[in-house]
């Protein structure tokens, strides 16, 4: 090993070191759990990058509670699962270029073919089960596949959920028609909604919703130049979180943070500064899990990064 | 690229060299686009072409594949309906015109029909070539050409890009700007394998690595009628001086870059141009003026001011970007002076200054003056039972139409000034409704009929008339002619109503104070024909009934000539009819007249009278007392046959041993007490009875002498007075001696009799004075002799009296001891010191005793018949004098108790 190879093997670790002991004091922990390189091996990422070509990649992926992700490899049209600790586990060719995806504990995989308005589910022997057609209306609006108690909907830009089917008797069906007319807000794990704010003072608020989708509660985070902000779920403990996209100060580039917030709407930590150099379009940029553990799938242009922010312990 | 690995580079590199093989010259080229006539566009044709190519549909008349990822072409089948334009990454691009041409002619196969990204919005902008991201980017970054750099890369999120603008990132992408969405996420409108489509973007994507791979924000150059519009807000926009005022400008429009905001504090000037406003309001540089801010993004930008003085401002701002005019926009705010918290001042004077006022008027009209340091605003009233209005005027106001209800009324009257300080005055109106009830008036007099005959040329009236408040007056008036006024209200009259042949209907009016009537009418015929007056009279107690009708007396009425009334005389009580007198003579009774002329009768009625004889017994001429006449015996009075006559008979007559006691009326009138009552309904004889009752005897002398003993000379001479003397020589001296009794007095003493005390009285003298005494001692039946009593004569002649009422000489009397003959005296004489002649004139007894308790009935006798009016008035705790229970209380002590039994035992059967 050379000794320039050597300085910079050191740098690296101590930037690591630097980078965990920061998460730690915020009370999350950052572990890269894989970087997955491109091509279309089974372990890979498709990567689309030739000039003039909108560039295309890794469009989404799914985080269940068990930690095991799935990630849509739309350019090689199909679904890889890997473990908790982001070792490679099993592969779904799809035939179609997966745009988003949702997996449901009992194993059935839901994938969204944005290009044809297509909703595929597959049951657990990945079997194909049914297939619906997105009413078009719905699809222009909506991106997001998302569970909502038990029921499976897309989640709108104006922040609706739209249902797309549910479990009945142990068996999940899909509408026959898509549901074009949407409930307001995102629904948390203790049957709570949420709604995220953009103000025209580019401040981020979070309304939490009463019955019939009126704002109870608001709630505003203590930051400015807010480019968006998005509720990314609730925890099993009613922690909910918010991805936040800020400008920075000198109007280039922009700031990922996830804020942290307890049942009473504290703030109880944020997780500044993750990397967000997004080679291509997604359509998500992270996910929380039961367990309030924050999920990143980041295609680099040096691959695709798994990143998870472990809660700690006494959280 | 570097970390792509080698075999999936080998497989893009294939289909960039495939791509680059496809002829351009294809049999479609002659339909591509390739660029149009540069000049000005709207951003509205912008989105509107774009909008074209992303949303409608179109089905291939064959099946046809365009370029795939990799090596996989995308296909796109014959009969299915697509969404878009297709993705064909080809030099030679499609607008929708030509796609659509393409597409629904084509024989189907590899096919190029469609644009990519670039292609798509080098259409949508209309440029004179057709542009790939390379492309943009250098134009971007260079002066001329069609577009202008926003930003740098990596400012996608900070550009404010409006919608047609564009992120590209050379040699990758780039995409159109439609809006922001929910969250602030931004949405597309983008050509993105397999269509034309609407994306939503997080910024990350755009500007997360601005560095290495960030999209620049771009704009298309010549954009007609680019537009700038502001607007200026204040909050607060009024308040209390000082006020602190964030002013907030808000630009929108089509005009991009950085911004200039010129703010002005106070400026009402309307131009855009910003040094001429800087003329006319001031340097905006200059704090005193305004704030200016030159080259900055921040839209809505606020500055804040502090306005210190009240009045009313006119804020105004001028925004500048781009190739727009400058805007401008003011607003209004407005600073008030402190608070006002002096309320003003309200009177009431009228109707009345005072706080209270009574009326039975409604509605009420109210007014009066208000003042207030600013200003009155407005001046209102209400009233506590109801009713609410705002008053006409204000310094001076009044107000018109306010309702009144019965009882009390309190009447607010409330200033307001602008601050809405109040002030109130209160008027209290006590409201009585108008009286509306009426009156009732009646006649009464000279009948209570509606008609009445008269003959009379004049008649009197009279009646009652009555009010819920109150009569005022009662007015009579005769249809024929005349009115007046009555005399009286509730009792009223009139006389002298002139009458008129005929039918007079007289109606008298009874009024109120609310001028409320009521009326009675008389309807009085008053006749020519001949009428006489039957008068009836009488000077005793009596009553007539005419016709059977009962009238007092007097009496008098008309009647028709030639009437025959029937007349009854009705004596009172005690009181009986005698006759008829005048014009009717006679007894009989009931009896009738003829009415042929004036009638006068008078009736006699006599009273009816009783006689009472009173007299007493056994002994007459007691005087018997009356209220009704006084004192007088033994007589006969004639009293009314009705009255209540007493009479008091004396408790004792007479004295001494002749004293007679009261003992009972009898006759008619039987009685234990001396003082009666009754009604003299009938003849009464009523005797007062009386018994012997004496308590003293008289002097008694005697008729005999007893023992002579010696030098007594002619001692009979002592048995009267009569200056006749029975004397004695006293030769025995320093001795009483010469002992001379006498006896049988002549007593009758009531048997049973208590003796209480026993008097001797002698009378006599001395010739010489020389100490002498005489020694009279008694005697009796029974050979007792009493204690002896000493006097001394003086030489002139006296009577001494020996003994008094209640002294028994020392020894227990007994009546018969008196009665007996040998009760008697014995006189003893008595020399001192030399003889001398002692001369006695007279002796005499006198026995002072009670009469015998017990003895009720007076029969003598203390027996079982008296023991029966003793029962019958046994444990009376009334008595009292004269009766004194029927003499049972003995001791008169007001009760007949075991003191009187005790008596009455004492002499049980005495006098058998």
């Amino acid at each position: 090993m050379s000794k320039k190879t050597t300085i910079s093997i050191v740098i690296i670790l101590v930037l690591f070191v630097a980078n965990e002991a920061q998460a730690a004091k915020d009370g999350y922990i950052l572990k890269r759990l894989a970087r997955l390189e491109y091509g279309s091996g089974k372990d890979q990422i498709g990567l689309l990058d030739v000039p003039d070509i909108p560039r295309s990649g890794p469009e989404s992926f799914w985080v269940n509670d068990k930690g095991e992700i799935y990630i849509c490899d739309t350019v090689n049209a199909s679904i890889k699962q890997f473990s908790p600790d982001g070792k490679f586990l099993n592969e779904y060719p799809m035939g179609f270029n997966c745009s988003d995806l949702a997996v449901g504990e009992e194993g059935n995989l839901f994938v969204l073919d944005r290009s044809r308005r297509l909703l595929h589910q597959f049951t657990k022997d990945e079997k194909q089960a049914a297939v619906q057609l997105i009413d078009r209306q719905l699809m222009e609006r909506a991106d997001i596949l998302s569970f909502s108690g038990n029921k499976l909907v897309m989640i709108s830009v104006e922040q609706e959920e739209h249902e797309i089917g549910e479990f009945k008797d142990g068996k999940f069906l899909l509408l026959e028609r898509t549901n074009s007319q949407g409930k307001k807000g995102i629904m948390g794990r203790k049957q709570t909604r949420f709604l995220t704010i953009k103000t025209h003072s580019k401040r981020g608020e979070i309304g939490i919703l009463g019955k019939e989708g009126e704002i109870q509660k608001k709630i505003t985070l203590p930051v400015e130049q807010v480019a968006s902000i998005v509720f990314l779920g609730q925890d099993d403990k009613g922690n909910f979180y918010i991805q936040v996209e800020r400008t920075k100060a000198e109007g280039i580039g922009i700031n990922l943070s996830v804020y942290c917030l307890d049942s009473e709407g504290s703030v109880d930590s944020v997780i500044e500064n993750i990397p967000n150099n997004y080679l291509v379009w997604t359509a998500k940029l992270l996910q929380v899990n039961a367990n309030g553990d924050i999920y990143q799938v980041l295609p680099i242009r040096e691959g695709v990064e798994i990143n998870v922010w472990m809660r700690s312990k006494s959280k | 690229m570097n970390t792509v690995n080698n075999m999936q580079s080998v497989r893009i590199l294939i289909v960039v060299i495939l791509i680059g093989l496809i002829p351009p010259w294809s049999s479609n080229e002659a339909m591509a686009w390739n660029g149009e006539p540069w000049g000005d566009m709207s951003r509205v044709e912008i989105v509107s072409r774009a909008d074209q190519m992303i949303d409608s549909t179109w089905s291939p008349l064959n099946t046809i594949y365009n370029f795939g990822y990799e090596s996989t072409y995308h296909y796109f089948y014959a009969g299915t309906t697509y969404t878009g334009e297709a993705y064909s990454q080809c030099p030679i691009q499609d607008t929708w015109a030509e796609f659509y041409q393409e597409v629904t002619t084509t024989s189907g196969g590899t096919t190029y029909y469609g644009n990519d990204c670039s292609g798509f919005v080098s259409i949508c902008w209309k440029l004179g070539d057709r542009y790939n991201t390379t492309m943009f980017e250098s134009d971007a970054t260079s002066s001329g050409g069609y577009v202008d750099s926003l930003g740098p890369i990596g400012s996608c999120a900070t550009a404010g890009l409006i919608i047609g603008d564009a992120c590209v990132r050379s040699g990758d992408h780039i995409i159109l700007y439609l809006e922001s969405a929910s969250g602030g996420r931004m949405r597309s409108m983008e050509q993105t394998p397999w269509t034309t489509q609407r994306k939503y973007w997080y910024w990350s994507s755009l500007d997360g690595a601005p560095y290495l791979d960030g999209y620049r924000p771009i704009r298309r150059r010549l954009l007609a009628g680019e537009t700038l519009s502001v607007s200026l807000t204040a909050q607060p926009a009024s308040g209390t001086a000082p006020l602190n005022v964030n002013l907030t400008a808000d630009v929108s429009g089509t005009a991009s870059g950085t911004i200039n905001y010129s703010f002005w504090w106070n400026c009402n000037d309307l131009s855009t141009s910003v040094s001429y406003v800087s003329s006319v309001c001031g340097d905006p540089w200059n704090s005193t003026y305004g704030a200016k801010f030159d080259g900055i993004w921040d839209d809505p930008k606020t500055v804040n001011h502090i306005y210190s003085s009240p009045g009313t401002y006119s804020a105004k701002v001028i925004a500048e970007r781009g190739s727009a005019p400058p805007a401008e926009n003011r607003f209004t705010i407005t600073v008030n002076p402190p608070p006002d918290t002096t309320p003003p001042t309200v009177a009431i004077t009228s109707p009345t200054s005072n706080p209270t006022y009574s009326t039975s008027s409604s509605p009420l009209s109210i007014g009066g003056t208000a003042s207030d340091n600013v200003g009155v605003t407005q001046v209102t009233w209400s009233n506590n039972r109801g009713g609410s209005g705002t008053c006409s005027g204000t310094t001076s106001w009044s107000a018109i139409g306010i309702t009144l209800y019965s009882g009390q009324n309190v009447i607010t009257v409330t200033a307001w000034d602008a601050a809405n300080n109040t002030a109130t005055d209160t008027l209290t109106v006590t409201y009585t409704p108008p009286d509306t009830t009426p009156p009732t008036v009646t006649i009464t007099n000279p009948t209570s009929n509606p008609t009445y005959l008269t003959s009379n040329s004049t008649i009197s009236i009279g009646g009652t008339a009555s009010d819920n408040i109150g009569v005022t007056q009662v007015t009579w008036s005769n249809d024929r002619g005349g009115s007046g006024t009555c005399s009286g209200t509730t009792s009223w009259s009139a006389s002298g109503i002139a009458l008129y042949t005929g039918q007079n209907v007289i109606t008298v009016t009874g009024w109120d104070a609310s001028n409320n009537t009521a009326t009675d009418i008389l309807t009085v015929t008053y006749t020519q024909q001949t009428t006489y007056t039957l008068s009836l009279t009488s000077a005793d107690s009596g009553s007539i009934r005419v016709n059977g009708a009962l009238h007092s007396l007097p009496w008098s009425e008309l009647f028709a000539a030639g009437a025959n009334v029937t007349l009854e005389a009705v004596a009172d009580t005690g009181w009986q009819f005698a006759q008829w007198n005048g014009d009717l003579s006679g007894s009989t009774n009931p009896t009738s007249i003829l009415m042929n002329g004036n009638k006068n009768i008078w009736i006699d009625f006599i009273q009816l009278w009783h006689y009472l004889h009173v007299n007493s017994s056994p002994i007459t001429g007691v005087e018997i007392e009356s209220t009704h006449w006084g004192s007088s015996t033994n007589y006969t009075m004639a009293a009314p046959e009705i009255g209540i006559i007493d009479l008091n008979a004396p408790q004792y007559v007479g004295s001494g041993e002749s004293r007679m006691c009261f003992n009972g009326w009898t006759g008619s009138v039987t009685s234990s007490n001396t003082y009666i009552e009754f009604t003299m309904n009938e003849d009464k004889t009523i005797t007062a009875n009386y018994v012997s009752d004496p308590e003293i005897s008289d002097w008694h002398s005697p008729t005999e002498t007893g023992v002579p003993y010696n030098e007594w000379h002619d001692p009979e001479k002592a048995y009267s007075t009569n200056n006749q003397y029975t004397w004695r020589t006293y030769s025995d001296l320093g001795r009483f001696s010469s002992e001379q009794s006498y006896k049988n007095f002549s007593f009758n003493i009531y048997p049973g009799s208590i003796i209480n005390g026993i008097e001797v009285q002698v009378e006599g003298y001395i010739d010489s004075s020389i100490d002498n005494a005489i020694r009279i001692t008694l005697f009796g039946e029974g050979g007792g002799t009493s204690s002896q009593k000493s006097i001394a004569f003086g030489t002139s002649e006296t009577t001494e009296t020996y003994g008094s009422p209640s002294d028994l000489w020392g020894i227990d009397w007994f009546p018969d001891d008196f009665t007996n003959a040998n009760f008697g005296v014995n006189v003893v004489g008595y020399a001192g010191n030399s003889i001398a002649k002692q001369y006695v004139d007279h002796i005499q007894v006198k026995v002072y005793y009670t009469t015998l308790e017990g003895d009720l009935d007076g029969d003598g006798a203390v027996n079982f018949t008296d023991y029966a009016i003793f029962a019958d008035n046994w444990m009376d705790d009334t008595c009292c004098d004269p009766d004194w229970c029927g003499g049972t209380d003995f001791d008169h002590s007001g009760s007949v108790d075991m003191l009187n039994l005790a008596a009455f035992a004492r002499y049980w059967l005495e006098g058998i």
